[in-house]
């Protein structure tokens, strides 16, 4: 067990560098380094969640944000010409707005968590075996239970899998007629309409 | 009650969705054609069971699903409005549309995730703790988003998607950060007992945590400021998407909304009667202000949702017995009269791949009697008396004006005034301007005649007839009482 000072510095040298990690995420100029950042704060704050005995948590944590999501960001910025897009400078106006905005926030987030009191919650020692009763309060059908959520994120994760393939999809399906260039004169046009192979293919106009 | 009949709705939904998505799997690109009509069956069975569930109370899993019967209404609004968004889409996305938008294909997926969204909104009103709560507002919402970027290679579509993700995601982290701040207030993620253990609340947390939760809510109902989204979204999506999202994600937002300040806040609602008051008028007067310099219809239609979201509002004012049915029976109203107008939206992008209000002139020579339709849709959402919206309004201002707000229902009244003139920006162009002589005129589509004409007469008689009213009072007066 770590003395109380080691967790304080521990507490505190964590919240620090999170919070640096997530203003370079937000602020860097360059996307790569804003993932890294982005990163780096996932996986600190994992360590936030070790320190009040969230084992699972923080395993979670790593596997999916860090070993997920942020490699997918990763990737996304490799394999894109997104160097090309980095020169967006916001108007100054812009820029002091949001700012302001989210300074403001903060103080008055600051303000609400740090006065008000929270009550502990009695079970913060009853945490072993943590990862068993948070797979039996997953799959448990009583009024304890989060069955209904569980499978429903499960249709969630269906919609965005599938969603995502629709739209992120490059060439059109054998046999899909109607997945045409459009028969509008004139329209904005990102790329050159699809050429089609089949037959019941009107010769796009555009 | 232990009973399992009260989800036979979503589950037949479900089962209809996946039905689409594996008969897609084996089906030639012609049989497609089929995906529709297996959805709006579909789709039906659910109206109809749910239409005949006895009794319409009921538990499950502990008490995690439930429904009551203003959940029974919210799910026959939202059936309907997806069944009539099906059968306009058929039309664009079978190739019989004599103008084909660009890129409109994927046709299993696309009933599959309309169907999906269906399921989320329905899981909506059943949720009874935070996680469902939070879980269904995205399966309600994230179908709409991939719909709205359904266009290939479309430039505005793509970017009614990436706005509609992005202030979608901002609007998300607000609520989940609300709800976590709740939970641990309240240390309990059921909703009756957040109730129960917030009631005497007032700590700073507290208020953040409402005022994050109310931000949220505001982006799902479009109230001003939180309505930048709709304008593009609803103009870049494909235009039956536009129709669906109109109503949909309105009554979604409105079903979240009830359980956010009936079920969690609900003791604490009478005292933020100035605020809404402020925030009703300044959606409403920003949505008609704006909406009558637009000459894109749909954009116009955009803000023509956004100031209704201002109208619904009133009925969160004064006493819930009776705000509580009147903005159930105006969100009937509004989804059956906005149904009809972007019927006809539908139908005449179809044909002539316009979308101005400038290229409806001429409409009611070529067509009088989808003119005539439309324009009783648009009488409809402008509020003039024989027709439903005039009732449903009505009963809101009445609210209004008893919780003591007659400043707002004075400014309610003149935006009435105002919202009649711009809908009538589009009759004038129907009716008074001669129709382009080389333009080739509009043919009629079967499927889409039917659904405006049946569209129309609801329309028509939903204010005469007053069981639908006596329906929704009674529902409400049981639900109230089990609030308590």
């Amino acid at each position: 067990m770590i003395s109380d000072a080691t967790y304080t510095v521990m507490f505190y040298g964590l919240s620090a560098t999170v919070i640096l990690l997530a203003l370079l995420a937000v602020n860097a100029r360059q996307l790569l380094r804003a993932a890294l950042g982005l990163m780096g704060m996932l996986a600190l704050s994992a360590g936030l969640y070790v320190m009040l005995r969230a084992e699972f948590l923080a395993g979670v944590q790593i596997l999916v944000y860090v070993g997920g999501i942020v490699v997918l960001i990763v990737f996304a910025i490799m394999l894109t010409r997104s160097s090309e897009l980095l020169e967006d400078h916001p108007a100054k106006l812009t820029r002091i707005l949001g700012a302001t905005f989210s300074i403001m926030f903060m103080l008055i987030a600051c303000y609400a968590l740090g006065t008000t009191k929270f009550t502990e919650s009695e079970s913060t020692q009853a945490v072993r075996d943590e990862v068993r009763d948070i797979g039996l309060a997953l799959l448990d059908r009583g009024a304890n239970g989060y069955l209904l959520p569980f499978e429903a994120i499960s249709l969630l994760l269906l919609v965005a899998v599938i969603g995502g393939t629709v739209v992120a999809r490059k060439t059109p399906p054998k046999h899909q007629p109607f997945t045409t260039g459009g028969d509008l004169r004139g329209e904005t046009v990102a790329h050159p309409p699809l050429v089609q192979d089949d037959e019941h293919v009107v010769e796009s106009k555009s | 009650m232990t009973t399992m009949n009260i989800a036979y709705p979503e589950i037949i939904v479900i089962a209809t969705a996946f039905i689409v998505l594996v008969a897609d799997l084996f089906m030639t690109e012609r049989s497609r054609a089929a995906l529709a009509p297996i959805a709006a069956l579909g789709l039906l069975v659910g109206i109809a069971v749910t239409a005949t569930l006895t009794p319409v109370t009921g538990e499950l899993l502990g008490g995690r699903f439930a429904m009551d019967p203003v959940a029974w209404w919210f799910k026959i609004v939202f059936m309907l409005a997806s069944l009539v968004a099906v059968i306009m889409s058929m039309d664009t996305l079978d190739g019989r549309a004599r103008v084909r938008p660009r890129g409109m294909g994927f046709r299993g997926e696309y009933y599959w995730i309309m169907l999906s969204s269906v399921v989320g909104m329905m899981l909506l009103i059943s949720a009874r703790d935070l996680v469902t709560l939070f879980v269904s507002l995205e399966i309600a919402t994230l179908p709409l988003m991939v719909l709205a970027a359904w266009r290939r290679d479309d430039a505005k579509s793509g970017e009614a998607g990436l706005k509609y993700v992005i202030l979608g995601a901002l609007a998300s982290a607000f609520i989940v950060y609300g709800f976590s701040i709740l939970y641990g207030l309240a240390r309990s993620a059921d909703l009756n007992e957040i109730a129960r253990a917030v009631a005497t609340e007032k700590s700073p947390a507290f208020l953040l945590a409402v005022a994050l939760v109310l931000a949220g809510t505001g982006f799902k109902l479009t109230m001003v400021p939180f309505h930048m989204w709709a304008a593009d979204v609803y103009q870049g999506a494909p235009t039956p998407v536009t129709a669906y999202l109109s109503v949909a994600s309105k009554a979604a937002g409105l079903a979240f909304a009830f359980q956010i300040l009936f079920r969690l806040f609900g003791d604490m609602l009478p005292q933020w009667g100035a605020l809404i008051a402020l925030f009703a008028a300044i959606t409403m007067t920003l949505g008609n202000v704006v909406a009558i310099v637009q000459h894109n219809i749909k954009r116009f239609m955009a803000f023509s949702a956004i100031s209704q979201a201002g109208y619904f509002l009133l009925g969160f004012l004064g006493d819930a017995s009776e705000g509580v049915p009147a903005m159930i029976f105006y969100l009937l109203v509004y989804v059956v009269s906005n149904l009809a107008v972007f019927a006809c939206i539908v139908w005449f992008a179809n044909e002539t791949g316009k979308e101005q209000i400038e290229d409806y002139r001429g409409l009611s020579l070529t067509n009088p009697l989808t003119a005539l339709c439309m324009m009783i849709g648009l009488f409809s959402l402008a509020g003039i008396p024989p027709l439903s919206g005039f009732v449903g309004k009505f009963f809101l201002f009445s609210i209004a004006s008893k919780a003591g707000c007659h400043w707002l229902v004075a400014v309610a009244a003149v935006n009435s005034t105002i919202s009649l003139y711009y809908y009538l920006r589009v009759v004038r162009q129907m009716y008074i301007e001669p129709a382009d002589k080389e333009a080739q005129p509009p043919s009629p589509s079967t499927s889409i005649s039917i659904t405006v004409a049946i569209l129309t007469i609801v329309v028509s008689i939903l204010g005469i007839v007053p069981t639908i009213y006596q329906h929704i009072h009674a529902a409400t007066i049981t639900w109230l009482a089990s609030l308590q």
